[in-house]
């Protein structure tokens, strides 16, 4: 059982007890103890830490011993029915002021007032000026009036922590930058916050609660706004992006949301919660502008380059050819750096077209045999004969160019960082539930784990491009390309031990 | 054997001037050039006259065709080439597209015509490349 301690002010402050109606709540109860126990007075009171106070008595009760009254205290120690048949008797109370003076209390019975939590909130008391004891019956009516008492703090309880959850509700939606409101089945706005509110001049604001406020839109705007409510009313649900012209003339782009709800006599209503995503609407379009911009301006940079560059490699070839007996030494050399350099700025142009071409023109995924797809990209491939490529013999379902673009740059990394002349690639197919794992293995000199991020960023090579010919493009192509599919790349490799490309390629949906 | 004629239609100069370099290499010596895909047309609408003018040459064996032109690109030529051979006699006339991309969407694209025969890639087509599309043996 708890300490009396426990009970602290905070505690009969959940019972909303501190209020002055308090004094007259439970008499009905002290009554109907009265009768039922056939005793003079009786009296329900409360504890808390320090103090203890009478929230009813009744009967012809005296004032004085309404705050100390001891036996309540003794009492605290049980929790069945405690009484004393005669006070002048028992240790405990013989000396009570109570009792050797007026009232000259000579008989007590109480039951402590335990709420669920098991602490104890006060008594319901029973009082007579003759010694007496109480049958069995009247101990168990005065049990049950001590629960009632309970129950109904319980209840008030319940009730305050009702109305505060209320009122965090309604600071909750009266604070929220949505707008939110509600409509009955005659599209009547039934309640609105503050932000919906304020979204009206002034003078319309208080004729708005109870109102349609359809006829303030264009009729497009109208329609539209009736036709999402009867959906939302048919299927509970409705969700939609839409422009608006708000009352003050301004246009927003509103995200809504209008769910069903019914009251409790079963009335339809609508809840409609509306978010301004103006801004982000915008900025999305913004960016996707500037996006497909770049994309552009990545595929005509580098397609006008390639042909002067292609047209100078021509002619340097020809006056190479035309000269050959008069070119030596040093000039010889210069010719071969710059075709060399011409090579390989026709290798980065090329991968760049390559990068912003991804996601145009892909075409739809189709069966595909994966040697024969790896076929496909050796022969664009410089492969040397000395490298031996294993591949499953499986099909894959993806869409073509973006698939041979991904495994052809896998490939030929694996061949081009490769730190011998000859060497093995093995290319595993793993099909998952929901995605195909394609894997691309070497047994090359692996990538160091700290650099793993590193490998998969823009322009980024490992090796200075004098030592090895690249653009720095080829894994973020194959990047970019799963990016587009929601698929995905990882690699597991160390020094010395080869490196493993695995793909996870999601299935397309088959409806 | 007499070599066969061939009519170059693109709008940059130096390409036309790497090609005909290389036609001459390999033997072709009538070498007609149009700037984009409407004086092509042009020039092989003015049938009789060119018939006149090149005689045995008109209208070219070989056209080379580049696909990206301003005012007609090669996809548009290739699409009213079609219509006018329904009004003048160009069976004779086969066409090499000489793209700067080497999309295989645009590739096949092309080959769907019956008079298109190759698809050569700028700046990677050899001189020999270019012999053996051209029928030159």
């Amino acid at each position: 059982m708890p300490k009396r301690k426990e009970l602290s002010i905070q505690t009969l402050k959940k019972y909303n007890l501190n209020n002055t109606d308090i004094d007259k709540l439970f008499d009905d109860i002290a009554v109907l103890a009265i009768e039922g126990c056939n005793k003079p007075f009786a009296m329900v009171s409360f504890i808390d830490a320090d103090t203890q106070w009478v929230a009813s008595k009744v009967g012809s009760f005296p004032n004085e011993i309404n705050r100390e009254n001891i036996f309540c205290t003794d009492m605290l120690k049980q929790t069945d029915v405690f009484e004393i048949s005669d006070t002048l008797i028992d240790e405990r109370t013989k000396l009570n002021e109570c009792v050797i003076k007026t009232p000259n209390i000579r008989y007590f019975a109480g039951v402590p007032l335990i709420n669920y939590e098991q602490q104890i909130l006060g008594t319901l008391c029973v009082f007579d000026t003759q010694p007496s004891l109480l049958d069995k019956h009247q101990k168990s009516i005065l049990k049950l009036l001590a629960k009632d008492v309970v129950s109904q703090l319980a209840l008030r309880r319940k009730n305050l922590e009702l109305s505060k959850l209320i009122d965090l509700n309604q600071m909750i939606t009266e604070n929220n930058p949505d707008l939110i409101f509600a409509k009955d089945s005659d599209y009547k706005i039934s309640h609105a916050n503050t932000a919906f509110l304020s979204l009206f001049p002034k003078e319309m604001r208080d004729k708005v609660i109870g109102h349609s406020t359809i006829d303030i839109y264009s009729d497009a705007e109208a329609v539209t706004f009736l036709v999402q409510d009867k959906l939302a009313f048919e299927q509970g649900k409705a969700e939609t992006t839409e422009q608006i012209t708000f009352p003050s003339g301004e246009i927003r782009t509103l995200f809504i949301t209008k769910t069903r709800f019914e009251d409790d006599e079963g009335k339809a209503y609508l809840l409609g919660v509306a978010r301004d995503v103006t801004e982000r609407e915008a900025l999305i379009e913004k960016l996707k502008k500037s996006n497909s911009d770049l994309d552009e301006f990545a595929y005509i940079a580098s397609h006008d380059l390639k042909a002067p560059l292609n047209a100078i490699k021509r002619l340097v070839s020809w006056i190479e050819e035309d000269a050959s007996e008069v070119l030596q030494g040093d000039s010889l050399e210069h010719f071969g750096m710059i075709k060399n350099r011409i090579d390989r700025m026709n290798m980065l142009l090329k991968d760049l077209l390559d990068y912003s071409r991804i996601g145009k023109n892909d075409g739809l995924p189709q069966t595909l045999n994966l040697q024969e797809t790896v076929k496909n990209c050796c022969k664009s491939l410089a492969l040397l004969d000395n490298f031996i490529i294993d591949v499953d013999d499986t099909d894959v379902i993806l869409p073509k160019v973006p698939f041979e673009l991904v495994l052809t740059n896998l490939i030929s990394n694996a061949i081009k960082h490769h730190d011998k002349i000859s060497g093995h690639i093995t290319i595993k197919c793993k099909h998952l539930k929901h995605d195909f794992q394609i894997s691309v293995t070497d047994d090359g000199p692996g990538v160091d784990p700290s650099l793993h991020e590193k490998i998969f960023m823009k322009f980024q090579t490992l090796k200075p491009r004098d030592e090895l010919e690249g653009s720095g493009l080829g894994l973020a192509i194959v990047e970019k390309v799963l990016a587009n599919y929601s698929g995905n790349i990882s690699i597991t490799s160390d020094i010395g031990k080869g490196a493993t490309f695995i793909v996870t390629w999601p299935k397309a949906n088959n409806k | 054997m007499q070599q066969p004629s061939v009519l170059i239609i693109d709008d940059s100069e130096i390409e036309r001037y790497i090609l005909s370099h290389q036609l001459k290499k390999i033997g072709v010596s009538e070498i007609m050039q149009q700037t984009n895909g409407t004086s092509g047309l042009e020039f092989l609408k003015n049938y009789l006259y060119n018939l006149q003018q090149y005689g045995a040459s008109f209208p070219p064996a070989i056209i080379i065709l580049d696909v990206n032109m301003p005012i007609m690109g090669g996809f548009e030529f290739l699409q009213k080439f079609a219509e006018l051979k329904t009004q003048v006699d160009l069976d004779i006339c086969q066409i090499l597209m000489y793209s700067g991309s080497d999309d295989p969407q645009e590739k096949a694209r092309a080959l769907q015509y019956d008079f298109v025969k190759g698809f050569l890639i700028k700046g990677e087509s050899s001189t020999e490349e270019l012999k053996i599309e051209i029928g030159i043996t």
